[in-house]
C-alpha cells in the first residue's frame, strides 16, 4: 500500500431537514420521535489534488421541497480550502435530487456516474411516479447536457479514480448508486452515500424506505462491510446527523459544519452500531 | 384461433426536407467508380384508422434543418394539416430512434404520449455519447425534451414489441441506432411495414448495402431480415429516406402532389 496516499476525508453539512423517525425506515419503527436527516458532501483531499463526492441541491430546488439549505455545496467545498473552479474530478453517488444540483458551480469537472444510474433515471422505471419522485428532472437533462459536452465519465460496476479512491456499484436505493472507498491513515474509509443513509438502516438492519430493490439494499449493506475489510465503524451513512458528532470537527470554527472522517471517532461507535444494549 | 380483426390503416408520407448527396456518401462498402447522385428525403408518416390516427415521427424544424445544411420545405405538422391531421389533437406520436430528424418538432404535439424503444434513450444519455462521430446525429435539446416529457408522464417505453392497437405493432430492431424501431401496420394491401432508417434507401436491403451512419452493422443486417418476415413482400417495405418512394406512390391529393404520398395504394414498379 506503499503507493497510497493516506486522503484526508471530510463530511460537510450543507442542509437538514426535520421530520419523524418512521420516515426512514421501510418496516415501521414503534418508537417514535422527531428526528432530523442532514445533508451533506464529502470531499477527498490527497496526492495533491481535491475530488468532491456529491453537489446537493441549490435554493430552488429546497424551496421546491422545503429542506433548509445552509450553504451552496460548492461553498462548502471552498471551506475545505479548495476552488470549485479547480476541481478536476466530481463524483456523482446518483442522480436524486439532493446528490446533483450545483454541478454548474464546478465548470472544468468531469463526473463519475454509473451506466446504470442514468439508464434508471432516463428509462422505463420513471413512468412511476414513487420511482420518479426523488428526481429533479432539471438535473437530470443537466447531466445528459454534460454527456454531450463529453464531461461525465461512466462506471459500469467498479473504478479506481485514483490510487486508494475507488467507486463501487452498489444499488439498492436507485439502480445505479454507488460508494466510495478511500485510503486513510485509519486504513479503509467506505462512504456509502445512499447505499445507507443512516446508521440504523444497517445497523437493525430495517431498508431505508425510498428503494428501487429491497434484496439489492440490504446486499449492499454487507458489501460496505466488505469494502472496509469488515470494521463497519470505517462505513459513513448518507444522511445521518450523529456524524456531526462521532468524529471531531475539521476545525475549531467548523465545528457542527465539517467532520474530519480519516480520524479516529470520538464517540461511541459500539452505541451506534447497536453492539451494546 | 380466432384471428382478432384489424382496423385497416390507410398510410401516408409527408416529405418535409430534403438534401442533395452522392450515392457513395451512405454506403458502408463504397464503390469508388461510382459518382452517382443520390439525393436524401425526410419524411414523417401518419398511419390513419377509423377511430385514431397515428402519428410516426416528428421531422425536424428550419433552425436544426439549417443547421445542418438541409432544405427545409415545411413544418411536419404543417404537412399534416395538409392531410386534415391536426398535430395539436395528436394522442399518440411514435418515436423510430431519437435522431435530430425523427424528434425534432415533438413540441407541436403537446397532447401526444411518445412511444419509443428504452434502448434508444440508454444508448442516447449513454456512454457511447462520448464518441462524437455517434453522438453527431443527436440534437441534446430534443433528448431533454424528452427527458421532460417522460418526467410529465408522456412517454411509453416499448421493450421490444409493442402492439399500440390490433394492425399496428412497433418492433425493436437496432443497428442505426441502438434502439431504433419499425412499425408494422395492416392495410387494404396487406402488411406493410415503415422501416424508418432500418433502411435508408431501398438500395439499403434490397442489395444487402448497408447504410453508413450504423451503431452496429450486424444488427442492421439482422434488420433486413426481421422486416422481410413482417412484411408480406419486399414491396410493402417503406424505406425512410428514399426519394424514389414520392415517384412509386400516388400523391394523397391534387394539392399535396410531390409533398404527400398514399403508401397503401399499389406501387408503381
Amino acid at each position: 500500500m506503499a503507493d497510497m496516499p493516506e486522503y484526508e476525508v471530510h463530511a460537510i453539512k450543507y442542509g437538514d431537514h426535520q421530520r419523524m423517525r418512521q420516515e426512514n425506515f421501510l418496516f415501521k419503527d414503534p418508537h417514535d420521535e422527531a428526528s432530523s436527516i442532514d445533508f451533506y458532501i464529502w470531499v477527498v483531499q490527497g496526492g495533491g489534488k481535491t475530488y468532491v463526492i456529491d453537489v446537493g441541491f441549490e435554493q430552488k430546488e429546497a424551496e421546491a421541497r422545503g429542506r433548509s439549505l445552509h450553504r451552496l455545496p460548492s461553498d462548502a467545498v471552498r471551506m475545505m480550502g479548495a476552488d470549485p473552479n479547480n476541481i478536476d474530478d466530481v463524483v456523482i453517488s446518483h442522480l436524486h435530487y439532493d446528490h446533483c444540483g450545483d454541478v454548474s458551480s464546478f465548470p472544468k469537472a468531469k463526473f463519475y456516474l454509473q451506466d446504470r444510474e442514468m439508464a434508471y433515471c432516463t428509462g422505463r422505471c420513471m413512468t412511476h411516479a414513487p420511482l420518479r419522485h426523488p428526481y429533479a428532472v432539471d438535473y437530470v437533462v443537466n447531466m445528459v447536457r454534460l454527456v454531450y459536452d463529453d464531461r461525465v465519465h461512466y462506471v459500469d460496476g467498479e473504478m479506481e479514480i485514483a490510487p486508494g479512491l475507488s467507486l463501487h456499484h452498489i444499488g439498492g436505493h436507485t439502480d445505479g448508486v454507488q460508494a466510495v472507498r478511500v485510503w486513510t491513515k485509519n486504513g479503509w474509509l467506505v462512504l456509502a452515500t445512499d447505499s445507507m443513509h443512516f446508521y440504523d438502516n444497517m445497523a437493525i438492519p430495517n431498508p431505508f424506505p425510498i428503494v428501487y430493490s429491497v434484496g439489492d439494499m440490504l446486499d449492499g449493506y454487507e458489501k460496505l462491510r466488505a469494502l472496509a475489510d469488515g470494521n463497519e465503524d470505517r462505513v459513513i451513512p448518507g444522511h445521518d446527523p450523529q456524524v456531526m458528532g462521532l468524529f471531531p470537527a475539521a476545525s475549531k470554527e467548523l465545528e457542527g459544519i465539517a467532520v474530519a472522517l480519516h480520524e479516529t471517532p470520538i464517540g461511541d461507535m459500539d452505541k451506534v452500531w447497536r453492539r451494546t444494549k | 384461433m380466432t384471428e382478432t380483426p384489424h382496423d385497416t390503416y390507410e398510410i401516408y408520407a409527408i416529405k418535409y426536407a430534403w438534401r442533395d448527396a452522392m450515392r457513395n456518401e451512405h454506403l458502408i462498402f463504397k464503390d469508388p467508380h461510382d459518382d452517382a447522385s443520390m439525393p436524401m428525403d425526410y419524411f414523417v408518416w401518419a398511419i390513419v384508422g377509423k377511430q385514431k390516427t397515428y402519428v410516426l415521427d416528428s421531422g425536424f424544424d428550419r433552425p436544426e434543418g439549417e443547421k445542418r445544411g438541409r432544405t427545409f420545405l415545411r413544418q411536419p405538422a404543417e404537412g399534416l394539416r395538409m392531410i386534415g391531421v391536426d398535430a395539436s389533437n395528436i394522442d399518440d406520436l411514435i418515436i423510430s430512434h431519437l435522431h435530430y430528424d425523427h424528434i425534432g418538432t415533438w413540441d407541436d404535439f403537446p397532447k401526444a404520449t411518445l412511444y419509443l424503444q428504452e434502448k434508444e434513450m440508454q444508448f442516447a444519455t449513454g456512454r457511447q455519447m462520448r464518441h462524437a462521430t455517434l453522438r453527431h446525429s443527436f440534437t441534446v435539446e430534443h433528448i431533454e425534451g424528452v427527458i421532460r416529457a417522460l418526467y410529465d408522464d408522456r412517454v411509453v417505453y416499448c421493450d421490444p414489441i409493442e402492439e399500440l392497437a390490433p394492425g399496428l405493432t412497433l418492433h425493436h430492431v437496432g443497428g442505426h441506432t441502438h434502439g431504433l424501431q419499425v412499425a408494422r401496420v395492416w392495410t387494404r394491401r396487406g402488411w406493410m411495414v415503415l422501416a424508418v432508417d432500418a433502411t435508408h434507401y431501398y438500395m439499403n436491403f434490397e442489395d444487402i448495402r448497408p447504410y453508413k451512419t450504423v451503431h452496429h452493422v450486424g444488427d442492421m443486417l439482422e434488420g433486413y431480415r426481421l422486416m422481410a418476415s413482417l412484411a408480406d413482400s419486399p414491396k410493402h417495405i417503406i424505406p425512410g429516406h428514399d426519394p424514389l418512394v414520392m415517384e412509386r406512390y400516388p400523391a394523397a391529393s391534387k394539392e399535396t402532389d410531390g409533398i404527400v404520398v398514399r403508401l397503401d395504394a399499389d406501387p408503381i414498379y
